[in-house]
């Protein structure tokens, strides 16, 4: 575990010290900030034609503002998790030190997990960002915490499946260009699967609809932490960095 | 002797990675099926938004068979209904829900059983069964609707020239009885029977009846007196009041008195006069005013 920790920190500096960090956390920051500022402009707006017409049923922040903001920030990590994870070890790779790592005395799932952990706080440190929109609107609303609490959850296990495929797909090549390029179609395959089978009924469309991580997020957005869902990611995770691990143990006998 | 390259490291070694990988596979997939199977929830919203009553959760987690519900409506209405219904799905493995566009899907829709009044239809073997919004209270009453396995009979009398069910012109009734087969009831006429075995033949409009010897099968949960043209004997109105008093339900359907071209309406009987005087008992005794003769 203490492996762990000093590969992650490694990673997380790494990051760090190139731009991709700030990149990333700026990117994010503006576009959060865009869809943060429509969806308060259009609640406003809603709120003030409901009180013209007469009044209406209370409107929920949670429900108006808070939970399509969030399920934004999913779609939104979907092009951003690609630039964190096609460094992770494409990078070892080109330059030559992934020798080094395969014949310290650390396990390949220490290096693995190290390094996914490392992708994964700068992850939070990109989510982070937003929670100085979310600060505003306890500031001067009244929404709910803990479906706040939940979303966020979500948000971090989709991350991680995402950044756990970014990391099979970075242990297969030594260019990052590749790495990224690929993490992004195969996270858009496992996004779009569910635009086509969400609504059919049919097994094989089932399985499809299961497979993609969007339909999991549904209830996490919504506040409610379901076991399915939150297995569904944890088992994809787990998956997705045993591949990794087997290709890195590939590496050793394929010489 | 088996090839050299079965015996090379690494068609080993790929060969027990994707062992491996597969028995992982498989593991993680049984993982998955399970919680699918067993699945818990915490509804983590102040007033519980999302989640359902216990009734609600006690008639779902109940079910014994496969009931289908489909929902009807736009493909940008998906999602809201999802909202509701995936709760319904996540509580039993037996609800199965479908989602289906009628205007884009018009014969599945059809198929299903799509009515323009009804957002969701409920189907549990034989028995339909729709709501009219997606309302947490419209839904489980027609899932409990739709689960009840009693017949319901509606019996349309046919003693005094009434209305016919089964004439399909302009002033027949065969409309109503589609649209309670519809909504799954039986309904037959019911031409009133002696009681006694030895007078087993049905009593013909404008025949007189047996005295005090007609009964009204326990078996119709409604009966329906759709505009009878001629006074009801004794014995049928004995009937009838026997039938009201015993907790059956009647429907009277009166057709104006000034309507040029028919013949007089019926009486209004001293007997059922009297019944309508005494409502509000639990049999739910609601006797029409029947016109007087001028």
């Amino acid at each position: 575990m203490k492996n762990v920790w000093v590969i992650c920190r490694k990673e997380l500096r790494s990051y760090f010290a190139s731009p991709i960090a700030y990149a990333v956390m700026a990117l994010f920051a503006l576009i959060f900030g865009l869809v943060f500022f429509s969806a308060t402009r259009e609640f406003v707006n809603f709120t003030f034609r409901s009180q013209m017409n007469g009044g209406g049923p209370p409107i929920s922040v949670n429900e108006f503002i808070i939970r399509p903001m969030l399920g934004f920030a999913g779609t939104v990590s979907l092009f951003l998790i690609p630039l964190i994870s096609m460094r992770l070890i494409a990078e070892e790779k080109r330059n030559g030190t992934i020798e080094l790592l395969l014949t310290s005395p650390v396990q390949d799932l220490s290096i693995i997990l190290g390094k996914w952990l490392g992708a994964m706080l700068l992850y939070l440190f990109v989510l982070g960002m937003s929670l100085l929109n979310i600060a505003f609107l306890f500031a001067w609303g009244k929404p709910d915490w803990k479906p706040v609490l939940v979303a966020y959850l979500g948000l971090l296990l989709q991350g991680g499946c995402l950044l756990a495929v970014g990391t099979v797909i970075s242990a297969m090549t030594s260019n990052q260009i590749v790495a990224g390029g690929a993490a992004f179609f195969v996270s858009l395959v496992l996004y779009m699967l569910s635009w086509f089978t969400e609504y059919d009924s049919t097994t094989a469309s089932r399985v499809l609809n299961y497979v993609s991580i969007v339909p999991h997020m549904e209830n996490f957005s919504k506040g409610v932490l379901d076991l399915k869902d939150a297995v569904f990611y944890v088992t994809f995770i787990f998956l997705a960095l045993f591949l990794t691990v087997r290709q890195m143990e590939s590496l050793r006998w394929r010489s | 002797m088996a090839p050299a390259w079965l015996k090379a490291r690494q068609t080993q070694y790929t060969a027990y990675a994707s062992v491996y990988i597969l028995v992982v596979l498989a593991v993680l997939v049984a993982v998955n099926f399970l919680a699918n199977r067993y699945d818990k929830s915490y509804d983590s919203t102040s007033n519980k938004q999302f989640s359902l009553s216990d009734q609600t959760v006690k008639v779902v987690k109940g079910l014994k068979s496969d009931v289908q519900l489909t929902y009807f409506g736009g493909q940008n209405e998906f999602r809201t209904a999802r909202d509701t219904l995936d709760r319904y799905s996540s509580l039993s493995p037996k609800l199965h829900v479908t989602y289906i566009d009628p205007e884009r899907k018009p014969q599945i829709a059809k198929a299903a059983g799509y009515r323009s009044d009804s957002a969701v239809m409920i189907e549990s073997g034989t028995r339909r069964e729709s709501a009219k919004s997606l309302s947490e209270e419209e839904v489980t009453g027609a899932l409990i609707r739709s689960l009840k396995s009693d017949e319901r009979t509606v019996c349309a009398l046919s003693a005094a020239g009434e209305r016919s069910i089964d004439d399909t012109d302009t002033a027949g009734y065969s409309l109503f009885k589609q649209l309670l087969e519809r909504d799954n009831y039986k309904v037959r006429t019911e031409t009133l029977r002696p009681a006694a075995a030895s007078a087993n033949k049905p009593i013909a409009i404008g025949q007189a009846p047996a005295a005090s010897s007609l009964e009204i099968p326990k078996a119709c949960t409604v009966l329906v007196i759709a505009g009878p043209k001629n006074d009801y004997p004794v014995p049928v109105i004995n009937a009838l009041k026997t039938f009201v008093e015993a907790g059956g339900r009647a429907l009277f359907l009166l057709d104006t008195p000034l309507r040029l071209g028919d013949s007089e309406p019926p009486t209004e009987n001293e007997e059922l006069r009297h019944c309508k005087q005494r409502p509000g008992s639990r049999s739910q005794r609601r006797w029409p005013n029947f016109p007087a003769r001028s």
